[in-house]
């Protein structure tokens, strides 16, 4: 079979296949920062293609994902035993993002914690050998904490900051490499953290999401306000995905905030997408971009019915138009997972008065969601807006 | 050839295009390319195949659609993202005259390319330094990465291949390098990059002249450390290396990242016989040899690679040298990297050859290029 036959594109692995296509993309995403290797995902791709048909399509790609991240594991084990601190960090870091794409359709239980956790081993030992910079912190938070990187901007003096909050099936080892490492070459610090419902946080401390994100949100800027890089006056708060729901929230109830970042907004009602979504996952599954248990459990809700109770609560009506900071929102004019009208009606309702609206276009590339399709292109331009708006 | 994947194989057995493609593509984990760009591009060649100007178009258009916002972007002061797009606009625009025959054209379009390398070198890399390189009575140009070191530190040479620059060199290996602590000099020799396009100086077998010029120059400089520099060529630049590391001694390693072909006379003689009856089932364009060595036919340059050859020369390399092959390489086949390890006269010499299993099987492992430097770059930590 000729490789014309097999070709999908670069945005759409598997057609008809939006499950594993977004999924895909996702690691796809983070080529531009050696996080992974196009040659090895391509790999798993055409491996996964197979079995594209098999009855349990989660099992295959757990299987073929965690298969080439335990490879890539062991030669980082094998490099960092022989004392070869960089190339391990190399090999670490790909396995990561392959372990943690391999839990990804894992339902909440003892076997996803057990690929999490060989994730987050990785994604540790490649940061410090690779970014000693990236410090890990902990946020205090309700009695616990949260855990976050935080990333100076290299030179003396207080900076701008941005508390970076991740979307829903994201991680802030995710984060701080495809957004943290460009802020810091422009003089901005980054604090990417797992908030509340989110990757760490949720998997190992079951602190689950809250409507009420400005919690998290002002957990955040107190912590980043004790540091002596931060100039408390300009912290931004930025999230991606299910975070461009998180920081409007966040920015609407916690004035301290100077700027707010939306890349990409969230489903405005949030309530009747995963009323659809359900009603697609009913019919077969790969046509749902998410898995039947991700809302739920990052709510930690009892059932899908309390879930989509829950739902209703996410919902920026009469928060957003509260917003007074410059408030920034991007979004893909293709994106499939979030319809642009979502961030249409988000700019609309926002009240401040310095507002901007940011669609990609297919012709200027990233009009995927989140720009997850060419990263670096949503990541420019937020790192000028904040110089320019913060 | 066995089937592979699309990400190596973009023009299934279009090998010309293939290869070009996954050239450009290898850029990806620097940041310096877009894979969504380039994917835009491949689809509108997919079904232009036949026509042979498809090639510079989509890639000139796409190069100059980024060029576009680069301006933009660097009028309105955002330099950081200027300095991103010229990047890419770069390599776009570099590999938009890969099969255009050299004239003015070509040179133009190489001008343009240059153009926005430096520009987003300048713009998102200010530990990249622009030297000339002094070389028989005129310069040849070179960027040094400085490694973030206090003291004197090793050095690399690197030699690019047939088709390739310094300004990828830079970021594949240059990046891994400055890490672990090595300052690398990308240089275009002769016959190479800007070296041939913009100043018209064509390759020479006797490749230790300026291999020695690169040394003098870097023996001048107080933060390099003169007793650790090494050479390193990749492709066809896998020659070159060899050849320096065979004549000029002040060397204390040698890499060829990829052996080139042991019988190059025969080899360019098979390129002229397949560009006759099968053009697209080759690597290397018509016209691209005779050019780098400046031959009037193809057949003088088929006689000029009779010089090219390392058969009596690898015996007199004397510093720890290291060969690198893809077990899968379809442009230069994997048996040439034994024969070009088994001639080397040192003690300590490796030949590592990379797997499809482990990646980077492909040619110079442009396939997976972190897993070939990685290891390119350790070796040298081990031997140097």
């Amino acid at each position: 079979m000729g490789a014309e036959a097999k070709f999908a594109g670069w945005a759409v692995h598997f057609p008809g296949n939006l499950r594993w296509s977004n999924a895909m993309q996702i690691v796809k995403g983070m080529a531009p920062y050696a996080a992974i290797a196009m040659e090895e995902v391509d790999r798993i791709g055409d491996r996964l293609k197979a079995r594209e048909t098999e009855g349990d399509p989660d099992t295959a790609w757990k299987e073929e994902w965690s298969a080439m991240a335990d490879r890539v594991a062991k030669v980082g084990d094998a490099a960092a035993a022989e004392g070869r601190q960089i190339t391990a960090g190399n090999q670490y870091m790909r396995a990561a993002n392959y372990y943690y794409s391999a839990e990804r359709f894992i339902p909440p239980g003892d076997e996803k914690m057990a690929m999490y956790r060989k994730a987050l081993r990785c994604w540790h030992a490649a940061l410090e050998r690779l970014h000693p910079q990236i410090e890990r912190v902990e946020v205090p938070y309700e009695g616990q904490s949260l855990p976050a990187y935080f990333l100076p901007a290299p030179g003396p003096g207080r900076k701008r900051t941005v508390v970076l909050f991740d979307g829903m099936d994201n991680a802030k080892e995710m984060s701080v490499i495809f957004a943290g490492l460009d802020f810091a070459k422009r003089g901005i610090n980054t604090l990417a953290i797992d908030g509340p419902g989110q990757s760490e946080t949720l998997r190992l401390r079951r602190i689950y999401s809250r409507p009420d994100y400005e919690v998290a949100g002002l957990a955040a800027y107190d912590y980043v306000a004790t540091r002596p890089e931060v100039d408390p006056k300009r912290v931004s708060v930025m999230g991606y995905s299910f975070g461009g729901y998180h920081a409007p929230r966040v920015a609407g109830m916690d004035k301290r905030y100077a700027g707010c970042i939306a890349l990409g907004a969230m489903h405005w009602e949030m309530h009747a997408w995963l009323t659809e979504n359900k009603a697609k996952l009913d019919v077969d599954a790969r046509k749902s971009s998410t898995s039947i248990f991700q809302f739920r459990w990052v709510v930690g809700a009892a059932d899908d019915a309390a879930a989509l109770e829950t739902a209703k609560q996410f919902s920026l009506e009469g928060i957003a138009q509260k917003i007074e900071c410059p408030v920034l929102i991007l979004h893909g004019e293709n994106d499939r997972i979030v319809p642009l009208q979502s961030a249409r009606t988000l700019y609309e309702k926002v009240g401040a008065k310095n507002k901007t609206l940011k669609i990609f276009t297919a012709e200027e590339g990233g009009a995927e969601h989140c720009q997850v399709d060419n990263r670096p292109l949503g990541i420019d331009y937020v790192g000028d807006w904040i110089l320019a708006n913060t | 050839m066995p089937a592979r994947p699309p990400w190596i194989d973009h023009f299934g057995d279009n090998f010309l295009w293939s290869n070009a493609t996954l050239v450009i593509k290898g850029m990806a984990p620097y940041g310096v390319i877009a894979l969504e760009e380039m994917d835009r591009v491949c689809e509108r060649l997919r079904v232009r195949q036949h026509e042979p100007h498809a090639w510079f178009e989509e890639w000139g258009a796409m190069g100059a659609l980024v060029e576009r916002a680069a301006i933009a972007a660097e009028k309105a002061g955002r330099k950081h993202t200027a300095g991103d797009y010229y990047l890419r606009a770069g390599n776009y625009l570099y590999n938009s005259e890969r099969f255009l025959r050299p004239g003015p054209e070509k040179r133009a379009a190489g001008e343009r390319a240059f153009h926005a390398y430096h520009a987003g070198i300048r713009l998102r890399h200010p530990n990249i330094e622009f030297v000339e390189v002094p070389y028989a009575g005129t310069t040849l140009p070179a960027l040094f990465m400085k490694a973030p070191m206090a003291g004197p530190a090793p050095t690399v040479v690197i030699v690019n291949g047939m088709d390739n620059c310094k300004e990828m060199s830079i970021f594949f290996a240059g990046l891994e390098f400055a890490r672990r602590g090595m300052h690398t000099l990308a240089m275009d020799g002769p016959g190479q990059g800007e070296t041939l396009r913009l100043r018209g100086m064509h390759s020479r077998y006797d490749y230790e002249v300026p291999g020695g010029a690169a040394f003098d120059y870097l023996a001048r400089r107080p933060d390099v450390d003169a007793k650790r520099v090494a050479i390193m060529g990749y492709s066809f630049g896998g020659y070159y290396s060899a050849r320096i590391a065979a004549f000029e001694k002040r060397y204390a390693a040698g890499i060829s990242l990829s052996a080139l072909h042991w019988d190059l006379a025969a080899w360019q003689t098979r390129i002229k016989e397949k560009n006759a009856s099968d053009p697209k089932a080759v690597a290397q364009s018509s016209f691209q040899f005779q050019w780098v060595v400046n031959a009037p036919t193809v057949d003088d340059a088929i006689e000029v690679a009779r010089k090219f050859s390392l058969k009596d020369v690898a015996k007199n390399i004397t510093c720890p040298y290291l060969v690198t092959h893809g077990g899968n390489d379809r442009v230069v086949p994997v048996e040439n990297a034994p024969k070009l390890y088994e001639a080397i006269g040192s003690k300590n010499k490796t030949l590592k050859i990379f797997t499809a299993e482990e990646g980077g099987a492909e040619h110079a492992h442009v396939d997976n290029r972190q897993v070939g430097i990685d290891y390119a770059a350790d070796w040298l930590m081990e031997n140097m």
